[in-house]
């Protein structure tokens, strides 16, 4: 049953490592670079140093990132679609009536079910750890400077993949299985996925837990925000209601001091309501809770739909 | 003799449309049986309950003893089974398919199933989805004689097939009833195919069970009558009339004769069995028609 | 070795068509006492009948004493069975098909002539037995 499970799904592995393959084609090349740029341009020393020269330094190194930042942000997707490529044998069988030859040899349903799912779900982990290892080496330069909190890069490192391969699977199978036709079903998976993705990345993940929030007048230093994920930062007023007004007020409060730069007073700022910062973040050590906690919520409701899918199959298909 | 197959009540049902009621049947051991009826009449339904692939809706369906679908374990390695229009992975190899069912049946008898390929002429590199209709069903044939069933099930094996590759096929099977005695249900919606091959015989149509018994029985007992119209009732007294066509002054019947008809006036005709199972497909239909009018 | 055919709009039971084709067999020497008949399996796979209905045949044929079945080995044509001298049809044959010729010559057709020859098989097997 085994043999049979991978034979079934071998064109569909195959573009499974396809699409790996292709990732690490584009990015270890990219990541080679990235590394070598850290270490000439001794980026390490210019994170503890803030001097305007490792400012400038550390400017031009989030720059290099080069084409693939337009790319990175579709790679989350990629999830997504390998879900829907393993789970496609399995509803193509059930569609084209072929189950029928596999029931009614020697195993019983349960066995079927058990095993064509394992594999899938083994070859889906497989492909999502592959997916966040290439990507979190190739990030680690940038990692350092910007840390992984946000969205281009926690999406793709840590242990988020696995649950994400897991939740796009067990959407493919839970509707194919209930709706008999996989090219209906395996699109409107991957667009329930993009949409659940969507919600969690834009609007829960912040939520996990309350972040943080502090206010701070212009003249000190605030609060310690590398590599924390911020959800919002800018001017406000004293209680730390945001600014709503424009840079202007910058202008209106500012005094020339000599060779074309300028001196902005705090107190005119403070009674503009601008006098003060105001930041909203979730800190850089709560990295691996957030990953708990998206990871255990895609895997959980993926093993509950692919429970559903077994369900359906051992009880419900004729 | 004991039953291979026995049913008691069985029924399946759709929503609110019953697939099969209240079939009774028993097959027994060695039989070659065909199950006969037109789309629809619920042959597919009954063959899919008898290998575990649905649940009953209604009474009891027992193959070999135990049941298909909770002691799936026990039968399925005892049965062998060709679903309609003979399932097979396309894209496999010939080759692989033999693996498939060698994985997949621990009674699977490899040099068998190799050796009925090369005999047949099937190139083992081959995919199957390249090969003829009647290799096609050779192949699955194949995968359901190598496990060594005891019961052997085909929906509408030969349906799909050129009149060559239906001989061969139902050669195949014949020659394997031959060599180890096993039980074989076959349906078709066509009697012609079966007459030379099956021993027994089922009628299935609207669901139901129309007719069912050995065919040379069968074939005893009905006869065609034809005499005068006025004597028809007194014949329908003691003899099923299964189909009736009047003319003005004459009567044609078509009975299940209990016991001899000895009436001088009658001219008795024998019948050959696709007229029999002709006229009682035509009843179930006036049944439903008359269902439907009122 | 005997080849069987069967005609499956003759209205005879398929069993009873191999009887009588073995009896015809042997009648017009075709068949011999000590002859194998073809197995069952060869039988099924020549045909494509059931090897139940081959069996039945057999087993006739053995009720009326004209072949006989040796354990392991197969059915065979009995050593009771009658046999028909060699010599005893071909003159028959011979005159048989002069007959036709002249039959012919007549201006009988097919359907004439075997109704001619039904007709006077049995006249003359009532004949015979009066």
């Amino acid at each position: 049953m085994i043999w049979l499970s991978w034979r079934q799904q071998r064109t569909e592995t195959l573009i499974t490592a396809a699409i790996v393959v292709l990732l690490a084609a584009l990015l270890i090349p990219e990541g080679l670079h990235l590394a070598s740029l850290y270490h000439r341009d001794n980026i390490a020393h210019c994170l503890n140093n803030k001097t305007p020269a490792c400012h400038q330094a550390i400017g031009d190194f989030g720059g290099h990132a080069g084409i693939l930042r337009t790319l990175v942000p579709w790679f989350t997707l990629l999830p997504g679609l390998i879900g829907g490529a393993l789970a496609a044998p399995i509803l193509l069988d059930l569609e084209s009536g072929t189950f029928r030859l596999a029931w009614t040899q020697s195993i019983t349903r349960r066995r079927w079910i058990t095993t064509r799912f394992s594999v899938a779900v083994a070859t889906s982990l497989a492909a999502g750890a592959l997916l966040a290892i290439i990507f979190t080496w190739y990030r680690a330069p940038l990692d350092k400077v910007y840390g992984s909190f946000d969205a281009t890069s926690f999406d793709l490192e840590g242990t988020v993949s696995l649950g994400y391969v897991l939740f796009a699977l067990g959407l493919a199978l839970a509707i194919g299985v209930a709706w008999r036709r996989t090219a209906p079903a395996v699109v409107t998976a991957f667009l329930a996925y993009v949409a659940s993705r969507l919600f969690v990345d834009g609007w829960l993940r912040q939520r996990f837990e309350t972040p943080l929030s502090a206010t701070w007048s212009v003249r000190e230093r605030g609060p310690n925000l590398d590599r924390a994920w911020v959800l919002w930062s800018g001017m406000s007023d004293r209680a730390g209601h945001p600014f709503s007004g424009g840079f202007d007020v910058l202008d209106r409060c500012a005094r020339a001091v000599g060779s074309g730069s300028k001196l902005v007073n705090p107190t005119c700022l403070a009674r503009h309501g601008a006098g003060y910062s105001h930041a909203i973040w979730q800190p850089a050590s709560r990295y691996w809770d957030f990953q708990g906690i998206e990871t255990a919520l895609f895997a959980g409701v993926g093993l509950v739909l692919l429970a559903f899918a077994a369900w359906w199959l051992r009880y419900r298909t004729a | 003799m004991s039953a291979v197959l026995e049913t008691e009540g069985l029924g399946k049902r759709y929503g609110s449309f019953w697939a099969l009621r209240d079939c009774s049947l028993e097959i027994a051991a060695g039989s070659v049986t065909a199950l006969v009826g037109p789309n629809g009449a619920g042959k597919t339904t009954l063959l899919h309950l008898a290998v575990g692939l649905s649940e009953p809706s209604a009474g009891e369906v027992r193959v070999l003893g135990a049941s298909p679908q909770s002691d799936a374990a026990d039968v399925l390695p005892r049965i062998g089974f060709v679903a309609q229009e003979h399932p097979l992975y396309r894209g496999f190899t010939v080759a692989e398919t033999l693996r498939l069912g060698r994985d997949l049946n621990p009674s699977w008898n490899d040099d068998a199933a190799r050796a009925r390929i090369e005999a047949l002429g099937l190139p083992l590199r081959k995919k199957v989805g390249a090969l003829s209709g009647g290799q096609r069903a050779q192949v699955a044939l194949t995968l359901a004689l190598a496990k060594r069933p005891e019961l052997l099930l085909l929906d509408e094996p030969v349906a799909s097939l050129d009149p060559l590759a239906r001989r061969e096929f139902l050669q195949s099977v014949m020659e394997a009833v031959a060599e180890t005695g096993m039980t074989v249900i076959l349906s078709s919606h066509l009697i012609a195919d079966l007459e030379r091959v099956c021993d027994h015989l089922v009628i299935l149509a609207g669901g139901r069970t129309q007719l069912a018994g050995p065919i040379d029985e069968i074939m005893g007992a009905h006869r065609l009558l034809t005499g005068p119209r006025s004597e028809a009732a007194e014949v329908a007294r003691v003899h099923d009339v299964v189909r009736q066509s009047h003319t003005e002054r004459q009567t044609t019947l078509l009975v299940r004769a209990n016991g001899h008809v000895y009436d001088s006036r009658w001219e008795l005709h024998e019948l050959d069995l696709e007229e029999i199972v002709l006229a009682y497909l035509g009843r179930d239909a006036a049944l439903e028609r008359e269902a439907v009018a009122s | 070795m005997i080849e069987f055919h069967l005609d499956p709009r003759s209205g005879v039971p398929t069993y009873l068509q191999v009887v009588q084709q073995v009896r015809q067999a042997v009648r017009l020497g075709i068949l011999r006492p000590g002859d194998q008949l073809p197995t069952v399996k060869e039988v099924v796979a020549a045909l494509a009948i059931n090897p139940n209905t081959v069996l039945k045949a057999y087993r006739e044929l053995d009720h009326e004493g004209l072949t006989e079945g040796r354990r392991g080995q197969g059915t065979f044509i009995a050593t009771t069975a009658p046999v028909v001298p060699p010599d005893g049809i071909g003159p028959v044959r011979t005159a048989l098909q002069r007959w036709l010729r002249q039959a012919r010559a007549a201006g009988l057709d097919d359907d004439a002539i075997e109704a001619l020859l039904a007709e006077t098989v049995r006249t003359g097997s009532s004949a015979r037995a009066a």
